[in-house]
């Protein structure tokens, strides 16, 4: 029977361990140690709350900014070669900047490789992330968007998606922790040919994860409701009307009837419109009006 | 008896808490590069260009902003998503680590799904990387966006309704 001062010895070593995941691992693994050594802990026990520790650190949220960059490409790669590009340059411009713009206020304006912004070259209504800060929009989602105002909500949802890491979520876990167990822990470990092959499977793995996810069965209703929240409020912070994605939602309960693409892995326009509600109103009214703006949007996409 | 022991239990894990929080002064930029700022604002004048694996020592936080010195004695703002406390080890030749450190704190940059996976990736599935580097490539420069802001009445530029 363990004893009062023993029970509360326990419970700082087990609050140093779940502080110090964030730190790394190597001040959990001296903390149990610690406990093994006094006696608190046996020596089975360490050991397993040694490899629970390991197992934590080997999830999505520890994958490094240049590793989500490089799934992103093989993701963006894949969604291009569906799709293909469409090849505008005063309107990817255009798309760019407003993207670029709403980045800068997100909860991670800044990522390995910044945030990049393409038209892809279908009629269906939708838009995807890949990983790394690849955003996509389709021609057929671009003509629906009224404006400016709408156009940055659409991609402070796909910012948002990007920012929370929603694209890593989707990767089987036992597939991570296989290519984490290739990798090992050592800094000056170069892999061989066998080891390289097998994390390229896994890589493949890890992608076909994600796009199937994007193009499939979609996200969570909870992260997509997140992403809703997320991407007004970034558009909001730089002083757009978040009441514009109410409307734009509107119109896109309206292009339901005709089914796929968006409305196939996003919950329906009208349940979006309805948890948005309170929070359009919780952020207020911040927005600025500008002319400018609408000339702007207006001449952007008379090209398209 | 629990309620007597919970309580000093909590406040210990607090203070360790605290501790921890302010005994990280070193930070390690994480993204490719990033720009060393004058003021706490992205349109903000640019002092210097770090690059992943650069060391900065933190002075201060502000919001989402750390105002940090640079070992070239620069002093001035990074967002805070573009650092980590991690201390993030980076070759100088080809994307391979440098051999020497082996703790379970840093961060295995150049190692994993990196390059010379996707280069295997690319060659075994017959993948073309050309419009993913081709949509890379295209970058807004602080220029643009500074204009863009400012003709939309966005941001510093905004007029409240």
């Amino acid at each position: 029977m363990k004893t009062p001062i023993t029970q509360t010895v326990t419970l700082i070593l087990l609050a140093l361990g779940v502080i110090t995941l964030g730190w790394g691992c190597k001040a959990a693994s001296i903390a149990t140690d610690i406990a093994a050594e006094s006696g608190v802990i046996s020596e089975e026990e360490r050991d397993s709350a040694n490899r629970t520790i390991e197992a934590f650190r080997k999830s999505a949220e520890e994958m490094t900014e240049e590793e989500e960059y490089y799934i992103g490409r093989a993701v963006a790669a894949d969604i291009i070669s569906r799709y293909g590009v469409v090849q505008n340059r005063s309107v990817t411009e255009y798309l760019n900047r407003v993207g670029k713009a709403v980045s800068l206020t997100s909860s991670r304006p800044e990522i390995y490789n910044d945030y990049h912004f393409a038209i892809l070259d279908s009629d269906e209504i939708n838009a995807f992330a890949a990983p790394g800060g690849f955003v996509f929009i389709t021609r057929g989602m671009l003509k629906l968007v009224p404006n400016e105002e709408a156009l940055s909500m659409v991609l402070g949802h796909e910012i948002a998606h990007v920012a929370n890491r929603h694209g890593l979520e989707a990767i089987n876990k036992n597939r991570l922790l296989e290519a984490f167990a290739v990798l090992g822990n050592e800094a000056g470990k170069t892999l061989d040919r066998e080891e390289v092959v097998k994390l390229t499977k896994l890589y493949e793995g890890a992608v076909g994860d994600i796009v199937k996810t994007l193009i499939e069965s979609g996200y969570s209703r909870s992260q997509e409701k997140d992403a809703d929240h997320q991407g007004c409020e970034f558009a909001a912070n730089l002083g757009y009307e978040a009441g514009a994605m109410l409307e734009f939602l509107g119109a896109m309960d309206k292009a339901a009837a005709g089914g796929g693409g968006m409305f196939e892995t996003h919950p329906p326009a009208q349940d979006r419109i309805a948890t948005l509600r309170p929070i359009v109103k919780s952020l207020g009214d911040r927005g600025t009006e500008s002319s400018a703006r609408t000339t702007r949007f207006q001449k952007a996409m008379a090209s398209l | 008896m629990k309620r007597y022991i919970v309580g000093p239990t909590l406040m210990v894990c607090l203070v360790l808490m605290v501790g921890l929080a302010f005994a990280a002064d070193s930070l390690t930029v994480q993204v490719q590069t990033t720009k060393l700022r004058k003021d706490a604002k992205f349109w903000a004048p640019v002092l210097a260009t770090l690059k992943a694996g650069d060391k900065v020592t933190l002075d201060r936080a502000q919001g989402d902003w750390v105002f940090v010195s640079t070992s070239a004695g620069q002093s001035g703002w990074l967002h805070n998503s573009a650092v980590t406390t991690k201390d993030i080890q980076l070759s100088d030749s080809g994307g391979t680590l440098q051999a020497g450190a082996s703790t379970d704190e840093i961060t295995l940059a150049g190692k994993g799904f990196t390059k010379e996976v996707e280069d295997e990736y690319g060659k075994t599935r017959g993948v073309s990387f050309k419009a993913v580097e081709a949509m890379s490539a295209y970058r807004v420069s602080d220029q643009e966006i500074e204009a863009f802001l400012k003709a939309g009445k966005l941001a510093d530029w905004g007029v409240s309704r």
